[in-house]
Protein backbone atom coordinates (compact mmCIF):
# COMPACT_ATOMS: atom_id res chain seq x y z
CA UNK A 1 0.00 0.00 0.00
CA UNK A 2 1.58 2.81 -1.00
CA UNK A 3 0.69 6.80 0.46
CA UNK A 4 1.61 10.08 -0.39
CA UNK A 5 2.76 11.93 2.31
CA UNK A 6 0.53 15.03 1.83
CA UNK A 7 -1.98 12.84 3.37
CA UNK A 8 -0.38 12.36 6.41
CA UNK A 9 0.12 16.10 7.03
CA UNK A 10 -3.02 16.68 6.60
CA UNK A 11 -3.65 14.02 9.68
CA UNK A 12 -1.09 15.37 11.58
CA UNK A 13 -2.51 19.02 11.23
CA UNK A 14 -5.85 17.89 12.29
CA UNK A 15 -4.08 16.48 15.34
CA UNK A 16 -2.68 19.34 16.03
CA UNK A 17 -5.72 21.17 16.76
CA UNK A 18 -7.41 18.48 18.56
CA UNK A 19 -4.02 18.34 21.27
CA UNK A 20 -2.08 20.38 23.21
CA UNK A 21 1.22 18.97 20.91
CA UNK A 22 1.93 16.64 18.84
CA UNK A 23 5.11 14.47 17.00
CA UNK A 24 5.81 12.66 14.11
CA UNK A 25 5.80 9.11 15.00
CA UNK A 26 9.34 7.47 14.84
CA UNK A 27 10.21 4.75 12.26
CA UNK A 28 11.81 1.98 14.41
CA UNK A 29 14.21 -0.73 13.35
CA UNK A 30 15.83 1.34 11.03
CA UNK A 31 19.71 2.75 10.82
CA UNK A 32 20.41 5.52 9.49
CA UNK A 33 23.16 7.84 8.50
CA UNK A 34 24.27 10.41 6.11
CA UNK A 35 27.27 9.58 3.48
CA UNK A 36 28.57 12.33 1.46
CA UNK A 37 25.18 13.14 -0.48
CA UNK A 38 23.42 9.89 0.37
CA UNK A 39 21.34 9.11 2.39
CA UNK A 40 20.60 5.49 3.51
CA UNK A 41 19.50 3.38 6.26
CA UNK A 42 19.19 -0.72 6.09
CA UNK A 43 17.26 -3.14 8.13
CA UNK A 44 17.97 -6.83 8.07
CA UNK A 45 15.96 -9.96 8.43
CA UNK A 46 16.67 -13.44 9.27
CA UNK A 47 16.30 -16.88 7.59
CA UNK A 48 15.81 -19.74 8.93
CA UNK A 49 15.97 -23.54 7.28
CA UNK A 50 15.87 -26.57 8.93
CA UNK A 51 16.43 -29.89 7.35
CA UNK A 52 15.63 -33.01 9.41
CA UNK A 53 17.98 -36.26 8.83
CA UNK A 54 15.87 -38.39 6.48
CA UNK A 55 16.23 -42.38 4.23
CA UNK A 56 14.08 -43.04 1.56
CA UNK A 57 14.96 -46.45 0.48
CA UNK A 58 12.43 -47.56 -2.77
CA UNK A 59 12.82 -50.92 -4.33
CA UNK A 60 9.67 -51.64 -6.79
CA UNK A 61 6.06 -51.10 -6.58
CA UNK A 62 4.68 -48.26 -4.10
CA UNK A 63 2.51 -49.28 -1.32
CA UNK A 64 2.62 -53.02 0.29
CA UNK A 65 2.58 -54.27 -2.99
CA UNK A 66 5.89 -56.45 -3.41
CA UNK A 67 7.11 -57.27 -6.68
CA UNK A 68 7.62 -60.61 -7.96
CA UNK A 69 10.51 -61.69 -10.07
CA UNK A 70 9.83 -65.31 -12.23
CA UNK A 71 12.37 -67.41 -14.25
CA UNK A 72 10.32 -70.15 -15.99
CA UNK A 73 12.90 -72.82 -17.91
CA UNK A 74 11.04 -74.19 -20.79
CA UNK A 75 10.82 -77.83 -20.25
CA UNK A 76 13.46 -78.67 -23.09
CA UNK A 77 15.60 -76.25 -21.24
CA UNK A 78 15.80 -77.42 -17.94
CA UNK A 79 18.95 -77.91 -16.90
CA UNK A 80 21.11 -76.55 -19.68
CA UNK A 81 23.10 -73.94 -18.16
CA UNK A 82 21.68 -71.54 -20.38
CA UNK A 83 20.51 -68.41 -18.08
CA UNK A 84 17.42 -67.23 -17.80
CA UNK A 85 16.20 -64.12 -17.08
CA UNK A 86 13.58 -62.87 -14.95
CA UNK A 87 10.52 -61.67 -15.90
CA UNK A 88 8.09 -59.00 -13.81
CA UNK A 89 8.79 -56.19 -11.29
CA UNK A 90 8.44 -52.35 -11.65
CA UNK A 91 11.38 -51.76 -14.49
CA UNK A 92 10.14 -50.87 -17.64
CA UNK A 93 9.65 -53.90 -19.75
CA UNK A 94 8.75 -55.68 -16.38
CA UNK A 95 12.66 -56.78 -16.49
CA UNK A 96 13.81 -56.47 -13.19
CA UNK A 97 13.01 -54.10 -10.31
CA UNK A 98 13.53 -50.11 -10.42
CA UNK A 99 15.34 -48.89 -6.77
CA UNK A 100 16.13 -45.24 -5.56
CA UNK A 101 17.60 -44.17 -2.41
CA UNK A 102 17.22 -40.86 -1.42
CA UNK A 103 19.14 -39.33 2.39
CA UNK A 104 21.16 -37.30 4.26
CA UNK A 105 22.10 -39.69 6.83
CA UNK A 106 25.83 -40.31 5.66
CA UNK A 107 26.93 -43.37 4.30
CA UNK A 108 23.61 -45.69 3.16
CA UNK A 109 24.66 -49.83 3.54
CA UNK A 110 22.03 -51.81 1.56
CA UNK A 111 21.46 -55.31 3.07
CA UNK A 112 19.94 -57.96 1.41
CA UNK A 113 18.28 -60.93 3.52
CA UNK A 114 15.25 -63.43 2.31
CA UNK A 115 13.06 -65.33 4.36
CA UNK A 116 14.23 -69.11 3.69
CA UNK A 117 17.05 -69.34 6.15
CA UNK A 118 19.44 -71.29 4.49
CA UNK A 119 17.53 -73.13 2.68
CA UNK A 120 17.37 -71.47 -0.43
CA UNK A 121 14.50 -70.73 -3.27
CA UNK A 122 11.29 -72.47 -1.22
CA UNK A 123 13.44 -73.59 1.79
CA UNK A 124 13.87 -77.05 0.65
CA UNK A 125 17.84 -76.72 -0.61
CA UNK A 126 16.92 -77.67 -4.00
CA UNK A 127 17.52 -74.70 -5.76
CA UNK A 128 20.33 -72.54 -3.43
CA UNK A 129 19.96 -68.56 -3.64
CA UNK A 130 23.53 -68.25 -5.21
CA UNK A 131 22.39 -69.44 -8.78
CA UNK A 132 20.21 -65.81 -8.96
CA UNK A 133 22.57 -63.22 -10.45
CA UNK A 134 21.42 -59.85 -9.23
CA UNK A 135 23.22 -57.14 -11.51
CA UNK A 136 22.29 -53.49 -11.15
CA UNK A 137 22.85 -50.78 -14.17
CA UNK A 138 24.34 -48.08 -11.90
CA UNK A 139 27.78 -48.58 -10.09
CA UNK A 140 26.42 -46.00 -7.40
CA UNK A 141 24.02 -48.21 -6.39
CA UNK A 142 25.20 -51.85 -6.40
CA UNK A 143 22.94 -54.52 -5.49
CA UNK A 144 24.00 -56.95 -2.93
CA UNK A 145 24.37 -60.86 -4.31
CA UNK A 146 22.19 -63.33 -2.63
CA UNK A 147 22.99 -66.19 -1.00
CA UNK A 148 21.05 -68.53 1.44
CA UNK A 149 22.66 -66.97 4.70
CA UNK A 150 21.39 -63.61 3.45
CA UNK A 151 22.63 -60.55 4.93
CA UNK A 152 25.16 -59.24 2.08
CA UNK A 153 25.88 -56.16 1.90
CA UNK A 154 26.77 -53.02 -0.86
CA UNK A 155 27.44 -49.27 0.04
CA UNK A 156 25.86 -46.60 -2.17
CA UNK A 157 27.55 -44.03 -3.36
CA UNK A 158 27.36 -40.52 -1.65
CA UNK A 159 26.30 -37.80 -3.99
CA UNK A 160 26.93 -35.21 -1.64
CA UNK A 161 28.80 -34.98 2.10
CA UNK A 162 26.84 -36.78 3.60
CA UNK A 163 23.82 -36.97 0.66
CA UNK A 164 22.57 -39.58 -0.97
CA UNK A 165 20.29 -39.66 -4.21
CA UNK A 166 20.81 -42.35 -6.81
CA UNK A 167 18.37 -44.23 -8.99
CA UNK A 168 19.04 -47.81 -10.20
CA UNK A 169 17.49 -50.75 -12.18
CA UNK A 170 18.39 -54.06 -10.87
CA UNK A 171 17.77 -57.20 -12.78
CA UNK A 172 17.88 -61.12 -11.87
CA UNK A 173 19.26 -64.12 -13.71
CA UNK A 174 18.50 -68.07 -12.77
CA UNK A 175 21.91 -70.03 -13.74
CA UNK A 176 19.95 -73.00 -14.86
CA UNK A 177 22.50 -75.09 -14.64
CA UNK A 178 20.96 -78.38 -12.48
CA UNK A 179 17.99 -80.23 -13.74
CA UNK A 180 15.96 -80.11 -10.47
CA UNK A 181 12.40 -81.47 -9.38
CA UNK A 182 9.25 -79.89 -11.11
CA UNK A 183 7.48 -77.16 -9.34
CA UNK A 184 7.43 -73.85 -8.03
CA UNK A 185 10.58 -72.18 -5.89
CA UNK A 186 10.06 -69.12 -4.14
CA UNK A 187 11.65 -66.30 -1.35
CA UNK A 188 10.86 -63.21 -0.50
CA UNK A 189 14.22 -61.37 -0.57
CA UNK A 190 13.97 -58.75 1.89
CA UNK A 191 16.65 -55.51 1.52
CA UNK A 192 17.19 -53.02 3.99
CA UNK A 193 19.04 -49.76 4.09
CA UNK A 194 20.58 -49.17 6.99
CA UNK A 195 22.26 -45.24 7.76
CA UNK A 196 25.16 -45.20 9.97
CA UNK B 1 -2.42 50.53 11.53
CA UNK B 2 -0.47 47.31 12.31
CA UNK B 3 -1.46 44.16 10.70
CA UNK B 4 0.27 41.23 11.21
CA UNK B 5 -0.04 38.33 8.84
CA UNK B 6 1.37 34.75 9.57
CA UNK B 7 1.18 31.68 7.85
CA UNK B 8 1.55 28.96 9.21
CA UNK B 9 1.84 25.60 7.64
CA UNK B 10 3.08 22.74 9.25
CA UNK B 11 5.83 23.57 11.61
CA UNK B 12 6.63 21.59 15.16
CA UNK B 13 4.08 22.56 17.79
CA UNK B 14 7.33 24.32 20.02
CA UNK B 15 8.56 26.52 17.31
CA UNK B 16 5.23 27.61 16.52
CA UNK B 17 5.00 28.25 20.09
CA UNK B 18 7.85 30.52 20.46
CA UNK B 19 7.51 32.74 17.65
CA UNK B 20 3.51 33.47 19.07
CA UNK B 21 5.01 34.72 22.07
CA UNK B 22 7.87 36.86 20.49
CA UNK B 23 4.80 38.11 18.66
CA UNK B 24 2.89 39.15 21.87
CA UNK B 25 6.41 40.52 23.06
CA UNK B 26 6.99 42.85 20.02
CA UNK B 27 3.06 44.59 20.51
CA UNK B 28 3.42 44.51 24.42
CA UNK B 29 7.00 46.49 24.26
CA UNK B 30 5.15 48.79 21.64
CA UNK B 31 8.21 48.18 19.75
CA UNK B 32 6.44 48.42 16.29
CA UNK B 33 4.94 51.94 17.11
CA UNK B 34 8.06 53.33 18.55
CA UNK B 35 10.15 52.15 15.16
CA UNK B 36 8.31 53.64 12.56
CA UNK B 37 4.61 54.75 12.07
CA UNK B 38 4.69 54.12 8.44
CA UNK B 39 5.04 49.92 8.72
CA UNK B 40 1.65 48.54 7.33
CA UNK B 41 2.32 44.85 7.62
CA UNK B 42 4.40 42.31 8.89
CA UNK B 43 4.63 39.46 7.46
CA UNK B 44 5.90 36.39 9.05
CA UNK B 45 6.50 33.11 6.63
CA UNK B 46 7.13 30.36 8.76
CA UNK B 47 7.07 27.08 6.25
CA UNK B 48 8.22 23.98 6.79
CA UNK B 49 11.11 22.93 4.41
CA UNK B 50 10.48 19.19 4.59
CA UNK B 51 14.35 17.66 5.79
CA UNK B 52 14.98 14.97 3.78
CA UNK B 53 13.77 11.62 5.26
CA UNK B 54 14.61 7.88 4.44
CA UNK B 55 13.11 5.24 7.00
CA UNK B 56 12.98 1.60 6.71
CA UNK B 57 10.98 -1.00 9.10
CA UNK B 58 10.97 -4.52 8.44
CA UNK B 59 8.86 -6.33 11.03
CA UNK B 60 8.65 -5.10 14.16
CA UNK B 61 11.13 -2.71 14.46
CA UNK B 62 13.25 -1.99 18.07
CA UNK B 63 16.23 -3.69 18.05
CA UNK B 64 14.14 -6.87 16.85
CA UNK B 65 15.31 -8.79 13.75
CA UNK B 66 12.56 -10.96 12.75
CA UNK B 67 13.12 -14.48 11.33
CA UNK B 68 11.05 -16.57 8.92
CA UNK B 69 11.47 -20.18 9.31
CA UNK B 70 11.18 -23.10 6.90
CA UNK B 71 10.30 -26.35 8.24
CA UNK B 72 11.04 -28.90 6.12
CA UNK B 73 9.12 -32.59 7.06
CA UNK B 74 11.36 -35.91 6.54
CA UNK B 75 9.01 -37.10 4.45
CA UNK B 76 9.28 -33.87 1.94
CA UNK B 77 12.66 -32.79 1.82
CA UNK B 78 13.98 -32.15 -2.02
CA UNK B 79 10.60 -33.08 -3.58
CA UNK B 80 9.79 -30.01 -4.93
CA UNK B 81 6.69 -28.97 -3.02
CA UNK B 82 7.13 -25.55 -1.30
CA UNK B 83 7.40 -24.92 1.80
CA UNK B 84 5.72 -21.70 3.56
CA UNK B 85 7.57 -19.28 5.60
CA UNK B 86 6.28 -19.78 9.16
CA UNK B 87 4.93 -16.05 9.62
CA UNK B 88 4.21 -13.03 7.34
CA UNK B 89 6.73 -9.92 7.41
CA UNK B 90 5.07 -6.24 7.05
CA UNK B 91 7.96 -3.60 5.20
CA UNK B 92 7.14 -0.23 5.66
CA UNK B 93 9.19 2.52 3.73
CA UNK B 94 8.92 6.61 4.08
CA UNK B 95 11.12 8.69 1.71
CA UNK B 96 10.31 12.21 2.32
CA UNK B 97 12.12 15.43 0.79
CA UNK B 98 10.72 19.09 -0.50
CA UNK B 99 8.62 19.23 -3.09
CA UNK B 100 11.06 21.48 -4.77
CA UNK B 101 13.66 18.69 -4.32
CA UNK B 102 12.31 15.42 -4.85
CA UNK B 103 14.45 12.59 -3.99
CA UNK B 104 14.52 8.81 -5.58
CA UNK B 105 15.10 6.03 -3.16
CA UNK B 106 16.12 2.48 -4.31
CA UNK B 107 15.60 -0.42 -2.18
CA UNK B 108 18.03 -2.88 -2.42
CA UNK B 109 18.91 -6.13 -0.90
CA UNK B 110 21.77 -8.37 0.14
CA UNK B 111 21.37 -12.19 0.10
CA UNK B 112 24.88 -12.92 -0.82
CA UNK B 113 25.80 -14.97 2.40
CA UNK B 114 24.38 -18.19 2.11
CA UNK B 115 22.70 -19.98 4.67
CA UNK B 116 24.87 -22.02 6.68
CA UNK B 117 24.57 -24.78 9.12
CA UNK B 118 27.47 -24.05 11.55
CA UNK B 119 28.92 -27.81 10.16
CA UNK B 120 29.69 -26.59 6.35
CA UNK B 121 26.94 -27.53 4.43
CA UNK B 122 25.04 -24.04 2.95
CA UNK B 123 21.91 -23.34 1.20
CA UNK B 124 21.83 -20.53 -1.88
CA UNK B 125 19.21 -17.64 -0.48
CA UNK B 126 18.54 -17.61 -4.00
CA UNK B 127 15.93 -20.90 -3.20
CA UNK B 128 13.74 -18.42 -0.94
CA UNK B 129 10.98 -16.32 -2.80
CA UNK B 130 8.20 -13.84 -1.44
CA UNK B 131 4.99 -12.96 -2.63
CA UNK B 132 4.12 -9.40 -1.93
CA UNK B 133 0.28 -8.58 -1.36
CA UNK B 134 -0.30 -5.37 -2.77
CA UNK B 135 2.81 -5.63 -5.80
CA UNK B 136 4.22 -2.12 -4.87
CA UNK B 137 7.72 -4.18 -3.52
CA UNK B 138 6.82 -6.85 -6.46
CA UNK B 139 7.12 -10.30 -5.80
CA UNK B 140 10.40 -12.41 -6.80
CA UNK B 141 13.46 -14.39 -5.26
CA UNK B 142 16.41 -13.26 -3.79
CA UNK B 143 19.12 -13.32 -6.47
CA UNK B 144 22.09 -14.80 -3.71
CA UNK B 145 23.85 -11.19 -4.44
CA UNK B 146 25.29 -8.23 -2.73
CA UNK B 147 22.73 -5.84 -4.35
CA UNK B 148 19.47 -6.94 -5.85
CA UNK B 149 17.19 -4.12 -7.01
CA UNK B 150 13.72 -4.86 -5.27
CA UNK B 151 11.51 -1.27 -6.03
CA UNK B 152 12.25 2.44 -6.16
CA UNK B 153 9.73 5.54 -5.08
CA UNK B 154 10.27 9.38 -5.53
CA UNK B 155 9.09 11.07 -2.66
CA UNK B 156 7.04 11.84 -0.93
CA UNK B 157 5.54 8.44 -0.28
CA UNK B 158 4.96 5.96 2.78
CA UNK B 159 4.67 2.28 1.31
CA UNK B 160 3.45 -0.57 3.47
CA UNK B 161 4.01 -3.82 2.07
CA UNK B 162 3.37 -7.39 3.41
CA UNK B 163 5.63 -10.44 1.84
CA UNK B 164 5.05 -14.33 2.73
CA UNK B 165 8.05 -16.07 2.20
CA UNK B 166 8.30 -19.23 0.38
CA UNK B 167 11.39 -22.24 0.36
CA UNK B 168 11.62 -23.72 -3.20
CA UNK B 169 12.75 -27.42 -1.63
CA UNK B 170 14.13 -28.40 -4.70
CA UNK B 171 17.18 -30.27 -3.27
CA UNK B 172 18.43 -32.53 -0.69
CA UNK B 173 20.90 -30.88 1.94
CA UNK B 174 22.23 -32.35 5.08
CA UNK B 175 20.73 -32.33 8.12
CA UNK B 176 20.77 -29.14 10.33
CA UNK B 177 19.25 -26.19 10.80
CA UNK B 178 20.52 -23.27 8.60
CA UNK B 179 20.30 -19.74 9.84
CA UNK B 180 21.66 -16.90 7.93
CA UNK B 181 19.98 -12.90 7.26
CA UNK B 182 19.28 -10.60 4.11
CA UNK B 183 20.19 -6.91 4.57
CA UNK B 184 17.71 -4.66 3.15
CA UNK B 185 19.18 -0.97 2.32
CA UNK B 186 16.95 2.08 1.22
CA UNK B 187 19.51 4.91 -0.16
CA UNK B 188 18.61 7.60 -2.24
CA UNK B 189 21.49 8.99 -4.00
Amino acid sequence: MKINIKQIVTFYILCACTTSSFSVPAETSTTSGVSGSEISTTARLKLRVIIPRFLQFQLGSTGPTVDTIAFEPTPDAVGNAVAVAGTGGSAIGGSGTSVELRSNAGQITIVADNDGGAGGLGNSGTISLSEITARSDSSDLQTPQLTDAGMTTTKATLTDGDITEQRATWSYEYSNSRTVEPGTYGADIIYTAVSP
Amino acid sequence: MIVIMMQTRLLPNKDTAAMVLLLFALLAGGIFDAVNNTVEAVVFNISNRAVPLLSIRVGSGGSTINRVNFDVSSAAIGNGTPIAGSRRITFRLVIRAPASSPLTAFLTVDSSTPLDNGSGATIPVSEISWTSRDGDIPSGNYAGTSNQLLASFTSSVRVVERQTFSYENRNIYDAGTYNGQVTYTWSAP
